[in-house]
């Protein structure tokens, strides 16, 4: 639409509505005296400053929508060019209201949430998500700039806030959001699925497959099923055949009985009938029947005895030899033996022989584990199986039987967490522990070794309770500070399992030091202070700004500049006073920082102050007498009762710079009845707006008040006050209480509206 | 603009959560984080060893009446004959339980509503009396009509507020406003504006004041204590810091309690929804419980449903008709949700188990709130502020929906025994690596009948600092009460967890700072300064 016609559009709109709202005679008044109400005469028109709407949008200034348009008077009329509107409310965001498609969501998945506000009027509109501050309440959920939440962890209720600052106030909208783990392909987190299983992989050759019926656990995406439970199952296939035992010793006419076995491929055996077998050996030296073998004659070579099972492909051999061959004793070569799962060792059996220690062949053993699925053995080697189990294993030459324990470590792992909210800070230069670390398996009571420590942090692991304990600590006299402290924890197991954790300890180190520095003189360029600052490596700042407290002449007048240098890390702070000022002159230095290299929303304020009076460090360290350690002690006595002057500074500091900033902010120090009499360690308290000094019945001198000028309350009842020239330009107070009898004069110089309406 | 914007962001957040590079800031949870109390971040000595065993605070807290709600608060005629007739007769009443509110004996309603119900005397009636009848009358009246007649206020505007306030006309059976219901709990009182008011203040003496129209008014000690209480009552304000630590325990964890409770369970039926439903009810009648516990305990009505989702249906039912009565509050989320499982087997008899479900309650009941101030943080809240501050903070010295503040006076603490390696409890914190069993000594400052006179001298302990905590006899033979507790030291030897080991506990602390009379009270601030000059 072009501008005339929408000029016309708005014209016409106007002129009705004008007229359906009056009433006849004041119609016709209009169509005898077609002037406008303002001056204006009929047909005529002239410059005014319009509007594009009745109400700024939300984010604008009426300013910025305000335009040179016309004032148009026809028929006693006012139209305006352009749609324009005479007047504009600006929009005040009076309410947040958040939204999200959902109110729970699932570790790792991300939402979007959505900002409307509310206006004066009780309007919406959306709001860039992108221009308020997010926070949330609980570390389990994370929330970006744009106000996308992601959860990290399980939480049933956590909240999200969305702050806006409108006029200095906060207005914020709060987003309630639950956090589950993952769900299972469709079953949520923390239920229970039914599944038809198997009890085991694998069943001994002679069993069957059973079927059970059995419940998982959806645990944050992954089902946990009861241990040994297996989604299929196959009947072992059978392996071998074993003769017990499979070397025999005999004396002419003697006979051995021979058992035999077929083995599955799980170990398992099944006796196998010695008529089930064909047995093939010398007749002329030996003789066979139903499993018993008989020398025929004193042998004097070993022979072999074949057997194969009938209708199997399996066969094993026998040894027999002469029981004058039999050897004095068997042992094994290794000793107990420690594997972990999955390892093979060959084991070795020794005989001893006419005393000759001879190695056997283990093809002349009948092997046994006792436990065949936990760990196997064949011909002597030995397989570990199944983590955390054990198994004797045992070996046979005719009838002489050794055996030794093979145990299978448990798996071994470990779980290294830091512990929730712990962080190295300038404050915290130590922790006792940062990191606890779980040790399941073989290893226990074995120290882990720490590798790889990030240079500058300390690192010492101590068992307690069951736990290990991982303490850092980081030594801030260093240069440079590390931005985490990072260390791998090690353990190696008796059988070689290896675990390893990276842990990180977050680093958080700001040190902040002022000085603040008496100002020699009152006018050019003073120097008022010196400010240094250590950070840790993953922090840096971005800006530095000097700022006055904006609205608060007083305290931060207009003849007066602050201004920093920077130095080798040093700024030095000045107050730039032009000639003849006086008075005191403040404001405050604001760092803002970068943490991993993103920009923080966070910042550090030091007061300035620039005025000729002693510093409240001065007096508090090195008192004048002791009235002055009188006042600066009930200060103390309030604030930090058991500070030293330093810490007491720093927290004085702070209060005044909150309280001299914000209006919501008011340093309050209630000195009542305490025999003070000298109050010059107050001079420089400029952001001090509430003051008792009642019942101090000795105090008669308030001239260190001179320039503290926020003060709105001040109680002098019953103190022998009666010059109050130093509280005369206070303009804002509006609580003052005098002693009783006091006279005060009235004068020009009396500003202060208090003492306005006492003065006679 | 950006820094300043930034700036009381900050500070907001600043107040509202606990320092992030506290030293004492893990171990226990957010309300229960000792920092709370302090100015600064900080500011606590954590090593044990540097604690001193003993301290008390420099000032010490007075004592004085908690004005209690049934005797119409500062209206209370204290001094008076009848009063003290009305006292005896209280005693030897049918109902000591609401000190007489609820006897039938027209007598003794009479005498309370001639104690209590009485009209203030007029301008004229005083002015015509001679000086000394006038005096001797000033002095028995209430502390609200002496501070009236001192101001010249013979509309009697405090007198008319407290009586409001306290609303105790509603006891008094010749009045309009009684209602044959109201009865006011004796232990309802202004004690959370004296405990504050013993800390803030030194104890006032007697002061003879002289009033705008020229009367002489006698004011009692406890006159004047009456009306700093009232004062910091009214405007809560005037006391500018008030650091908190712990969750304030609402329900009634006594076994009386329990009872009540169980015996809504025995006529249950499984599959009776009716009855169900009028039990559930019978159940949120109680008021000796907060609303998420007893919505936890009429989970276990719920498991009297025929099955689990009938159950959970109803119940869900219920936790929204609370939810629209009380707002968004995740504490009763939080409830419902984790209740739910406590009608799991609905129908069965393991569900409808009464042993089970009693013993299921009475932890509910005693949830941490009622577990109070961490022992660990309340050492070195004691031993901090009082030991090495020298001051006083305030207590509710009951675990439970009582509260009685009061004011702490000393603490004397020894060492009982020592733990190390597998004997730390294995709820210790983490870093635990000795566990101490401590048995303090704590005093704190109960209530005395008003009285002309002081009870103390702001120095020295007095009778009404009294012993906290459960009986023990000494080696000397003579009983003693203390609390016991285990508090967790790390490696470094700093206090980081602490449990109970008494069964009597402070609920929780606070601590005040700094006093301001405002305008309004400047009169009680003239009749301060002067009761102190003596």
């Amino acid at each position: 639409m072009n501008s005339v016609l929408r000029f016309f559009t708005a014209f016409t709109v106007m002129s009705l509505v004008a007229a359906s709202c009056g009433d006849k005679d004041k119609k016709d008044n209009q169509r005898s005296e077609p002037g406008c109400e303002n001056g204006l005469a009929s047909g005529t028109n002239r410059d005014q400053t319009l509007f594009t709407s009745d109400f700024a949008p939300y984010g604008k200034t009426c300013q910025q929508i305000a335009f040179q348009g016309k004032a148009v008077c026809e028929n006693g009329q006012i139209g305006f060019t352009s749609s324009g509107r005479p007047s504009c409310e600006e929009t005040i965001l009076k309410k947040i209201t958040v939204k999200g498609s959902r109110s729970q969501i699932e570790i790792g998945e991300t939402l979007a949430l959505e900002l409307t506000g509310t206006d004066q009027r009780g309007g919406t509109f959306p709001i860039d998500v992108q221009t308020v501050i997010w926070e949330t309440n609980d570390n389990s959920i994370s929330v970006t700039n744009s106000g996308l939440i992601t959860g990290s962890k399980i939480v049933p209720d956590a909240a999200v806030y969305a702050t806006v600052m409108v006029e200095g106030k906060e207005v914020f909208g709060t987003f309630r959001v639950g956090v589950t783990g993952r769900n299972c392909e469709g079953t949520a987190h923390n239920l229970n699925k039914e599944f038809t299983r198997f009890k085991a992989a694998k069943v001994p050759f002679n069993a069957t497959c059973q079927e059970v019926t059995t419940e998982a656990l959806c645990n944050n995406g992954t089902f946990e099923f009861e241990e040994g439970v297996a989604e299929t199952c196959s009947v072992a296939q059978l392996s071998s055949l074993v003769a017990d035992p499979s070397s025999l010793f005999l004396s002419e006419g003697e006979t051995a009985a021979v058992f035999l076995s077929l083995v599955d491929e799980i170990g398992t055996r099944i006796p196998l009938d010695a008529s089930a077998a064909e047995w093939t050996l010398p007749t002329d030296q030996l003789s066979h029947s139903n499993g018993q073998i008989t020398a025929l004659v004193n042998l004097t070579s070993e022979l072999k005895v074949q057997v194969k099972a009938k209708d199997q492909a399996f066969s094993t051999e026998i040894t027999v030899a002469s029981r004058a061959d039999q050897p004095e004793s068997l042992r094994f070569e290794q000793g107990d033996q420690v594997l972990k799962e999955g390892d093979e060792v060959e084991l070795k059996a020794l005989s001893v022989i006419r005393g000759q220690t001879e190695a056997v062949d283990p093809k002349r053993l009948t092997w046994e584990s006792s436990a065949p699925t936990n760990v196997s053995v064949s011909e002597g080697r030995v397989k570990a199986l199944k983590a955390g189990t054990l198994a004797s294993i045992t070996a046979k030459l005719d009838q002489t039987v050794i055996s030794l324990n093979v145990t299978v470590e448990e798996k071994l792992s470990l779980d290294a967490k830091l512990i929730d909210g712990r962080e190295l800070t300038a404050d915290k230069l130590s922790l006792l522990p940062a990191v606890l670390a779980t040790v399941t398996g073989p290893l226990q009571s074995a120290e882990p070794e720490l590798k790889n420590g990030t240079e500058g942090c300390e690192f010492s692991i101590h068992k307690n309770r069951k736990v290990w304990e991982l303490d850092v600590k980081i030594d801030e006299n260093r240069g440079e500070l590390p931005g985490a402290c990072e260390v791998e924890i090690a353990l190696k197991s008796a059988a070689g399992q290896t675990a390893q954790q990276k842990v990180t300890v977050p680093v958080d180190y700001r040190r902040f030091s002022f000085k603040e520095i008496r100002a020699e003189g009152t006018e050019g360029r003073l120097e008022i202070g010196r400010f240094n600052y250590k950070l840790s490596k993953n922090l840096s700042v971005v800006e530095t700004t000097v700022q006055k407290f904006s609205n608060k002449e007083e305290i931060s007048p207009a003849d007066c500049e602050l201004s920093t240098e920077e130095k080798d890390g040093t700024y030095t702070v000045f107050a730039t006073r032009a000639a003849g000022s006086s008075g005191i002159c403040s404001g405050y230095l604001a760092f803002e920082f970068k943490k991993e290299g993103v920009e923080e929303n966070r910042y550090h304020y030091q007061l300035l102050v620039q005025s000729p009076d002693k510093t409240f460090l001065e007096h508090c360290q090195s008192p004048r007498d002791e009235a002055v350690r009188a006042t600066v002690n009930a200060v103390r006595k309030i604030l930090a009762p058991s500070a030293s002057c330093e810490k007491l500074v720093e927290v004085l500091d702070e209060k005044n710079l909150y309280s001299a900033a914000n209006n919501d902010d008011t340093l309050s120090l209630s000195m009542a009845n305490q025999k003070l009499t000298d109050l010059s360690p107050l001079s420089r308290f400029v952001g001090l707006k509430e003051l008792d000094l009642a019942a101090n019945l000795d105090l008669s001198d308030i001239s260190a008040l001179a320039e503290v000028k926020l003060l709105k309350l001040l109680n002098l009842k019953g103190t022998a006050v009666s010059d109050f020239s130093a509280i005369y330009k206070h303009k804002r107070m509006n609580d003052l209480r005098i002693p009783s009898q006091v006279r005060i004069a009235c004068s020009d110089a009396v500003v202060n509206p208090e003492l306005k309406k006492v003065c006679q | 603009m950006r820094a300043i914007l930034s700036l009381s962001v900050l500070a907001t957040l600043t107040a509202c959560n606990p320092p992030k590079d506290s030293k004492v800031n893990e171990q226990w949870n957010e309300r229960n984080n000792p920092v709370l109390m302090m100015a600064y971040d900080n500011e606590f000595v954590t090593q044990f060893d540097a604690l001193p065993l003993s301290g008390r605070p420099e000032k010490m807290p007075w004592s004085d009446h908690y004005w209690p709600t049934y005797h119409g608060g500062l209206t209370y005629r204290w001094n008076s004959a009848k009063t003290k007739l009305l006292d005896q007769k209280v005693q030897a009443s049918s109902d000591r339980v609401f000190a007489g509110q609820l006897d039938n004996n027209p007598e003794l309603q009479k005498l309370r509503s001639e104690v209590m119900g009485y009209t203030p005397y007029t301008k004229e009636q005083l002015a015509a009396l001679s000086e000394r009848e006038r005096t001797r009358l000033i002095d028995t009246l209430s502390p609200a009509e002496k501070y009236d007649i001192y101001r010249g206020d013979f509309k009697y505007s405090t007198v008319n507020e407290e009586r409001k306030r306290t609303n105790i006309f509603s006891t008094l059976r010749d009045k309009p406003e009684y209602k044959a219901d109201a009865k006011i709990p004796t232990w309802f009182g202004i004690c959370h504006s004296w405990a504050p008011a013993t800390i803030l203040f030194n104890e006032p003496g007697p002061v003879n004041l002289k009033s705008k129209d020229g009367f002489q008014v006698p004011m009692a000690a406890s006159d004047v204590k009456a009306l700093l209480s009232h004062m910091l009552d009214k405007d809560p304000s005037q006391a500018r810091v008030d650091r908190f630590l712990a969750e304030r325990c609402n329900n009634d964890i006594s076994e009386a309690t329990i009872d009540t409770l169980m015996e809504l369970f025995v006529p249950l039926q499984i599959g009776n929804k009716e009855l169900i439903s009028k039990q559930v009810n019978l159940l949120f009648d109680s008021e000796k419980l907060d609303t998420q516990t007893m919505l936890v305990a009429a989970s276990f009505m719920y498991a009297f449903y025929s099955d689990q989702a009938t159950a959970a249906a109803e119940y869900q039912k219920l936790f929204e008709n609370l939810r629209r009565n009380t707002g968004r509050n995740s504490a009763l989320s939080l409830a419902y949700l984790e209740s739910q499982k406590n009608f799991a087997d609905a129908g069965t008899p393991v569900g409808t188990n009464l042993e089970t479900i009693r013993s299921n309650i009475v932890k509910a009941v005693e949830k941490p709130a009622c577990n109070d101030t961490n022992a660990g943080a309340f050492h070195l809240v004691i031993a901090n502020v009082m030991g090495i501050q020298k001051q006083s903070f305030g207590i509710d010295a009951t675990r439970d929906y009582e509260v009685w503040n009061q004011a702490a006076a000393s603490y004397e603490s020894s060492v009982v025994k020592e733990f190390k390696g597998d004997e730390i409890s294995s709820d210790a914190a983490p870093g635990t690596v000795r566990e101490l069993q401590i048995r303090t000594r704590f005093r704190y400052t109960t209530e005395e009948n008003p009285a002309r006179d002081p009870f103390g001298d702001d120095v020295s302990l007095q009778r009404y600092h009294v012993q906290l905590g459960d009986n023990y006899i000494g080696s000397d033979g003579r009983r003693f009460k203390a609390l016991d507790y285990k508090i967790e030291l790390d490696r470094a030897g700093n206090i980081i967890g602490g449990t109970w080991l008494s069964k009597v506990r402070p609920d929780f602390l606070w601590g005040t700072g700094n006093a301001f009379f405002s305008k309004e009270f400047g009169e009680i601030e003239d009749i301060y300064y002067q009761s102190l000059q003596r």
